[in-house]
């Protein structure tokens, strides 16, 4: 590289004036083997920032695990159990509202028909019971006359 | 993101806030110990660094609070830490082993540089920042930036002529 050129970015260097282009310039001038004697002593100045480039953190970087974050579950299981209490719930409404109706007419008129006749047959149980009532008015008639 | 997508965004930048660092702490084992707390910070809080426009900036401003936080904790306490072996043993590819008691002049120079000079002159002539860059991460305009450069680079080059020619006259 023409010599001149590398005075001149020298001295552009030292009042920083320098690109960051032209300063690898310098760097790679100075770090090559064809240094001009009378500029010898700025070497060690380019060789100490390639030195200080050289090291790099060497050790194996051990990550902490990520901690899955269980905060969610107790919310999911709050949220099921007001699930589950409020289909139970509606549930046992719907049993309420079923009155066991029957939707065709003719089995509806025969429930009811059966379910008269049972009635009837327990009303006539009751008036059995009264005859003996009758009997016993008969004789206390008696008596008291 | 997973741990691979973390490490893939985190792994160019580990070295330039290892350096950072350790040009800040200057001992090698606190430079790690460093950057090896801000990464864990950064892997705590990648949900936010997905957003961020560069995880880099982000993590170089981290590490600078981070290295700063130390200093005043170490200036703070009584006890004075005393590092003398700062030397690296790491380096072996140094081009011309004449000159490389003449290179760790230059980073025992740099250590000696005040730290806002140091920082720039870091960021810039080790790690390729441009100036604007520097500024927003420093706080600084661009002109501040250039001429702490430029100051930091001719305390250096005074510096290094000084103990030249000490050794010729």
């Amino acid at each position: 590289m023409d010599l001149n050129k590398i005075e001149n970015l020298l001295e552009l260097y030292f009042e920083g004036e320098t690109s960051l282009k032209q300063e690898a310039q310098l760097q790679e001038y100075f770090t090559s083997d064809e240094v001009a004697p009378h500029l010898k002593e700025y070497v060690p100045i380019f060789g100490a920032f390639a030195k200080a480039k050289e090291t790099g953190f060497n050790r194996t970087l051990e990550l902490p695990e990520t901690k899955r974050s269980y905060k969610w579950i107790p919310v999911a299981a709050s949220v099921l159990l007001c699930i589950g209490l409020f289909l139970t719930y509606n549930q046992k409404q719907g049993s309420e509202n079923d009155l066991g109706t029957y939707k065709d007419p003719e089995v509806a008129a025969l429930k009811t028909k059966q379910a008269l006749f049972m009635m009837g047959s327990f009303m006539n149980k009751g008036t059995g019971q009264l005859e003996k009532l009758e009997t016993f008015e008969e004789t206390a008639n008696q008596i008291i006359k | 993101m997973n741990q691979n997508e973390f490490l893939a965004k985190v792994t160019p930048v580990q070295d330039r806030l290892y350096r950072l660092a350790k040009r800040l702490l200057v001992s090698e084992d606190e430079a790690q110990d460093a950057t090896q707390e801000v990464l864990i910070k950064l892997w705590s809080n990648r949900k936010k660094i997905k957003k961020l426009r560069s995880v880099e900036a982000f993590a170089v401003t981290m590490t600078k609070n981070y290295c700063y936080d130390k200093l005043k904790a170490k200036s703070s306490s009584n006890l004075q830490l005393v590092h003398t072996n700062y030397e690296d043993q790491h380096y072996n590819t140094v081009k011309t082993s004449e000159n490389s008691d003449s290179v760790n002049w230059v980073l025992k120079l740099m250590k000696d540089l005040p730290e806002q000079q140091r920082l720039v002159l870091h960021m810039r002539d080790v790690e390729q920042y441009t100036n604007s860059e520097i500024a927003e991460e420093l706080d600084l305009n661009e002109t501040a930036v250039r001429v702490t450069l430029s100051r930091a680079r001719k305390t250096i080059r005074e510096q290094l002529l000084k103990k030249h020619n000490y050794g010729l006259k």
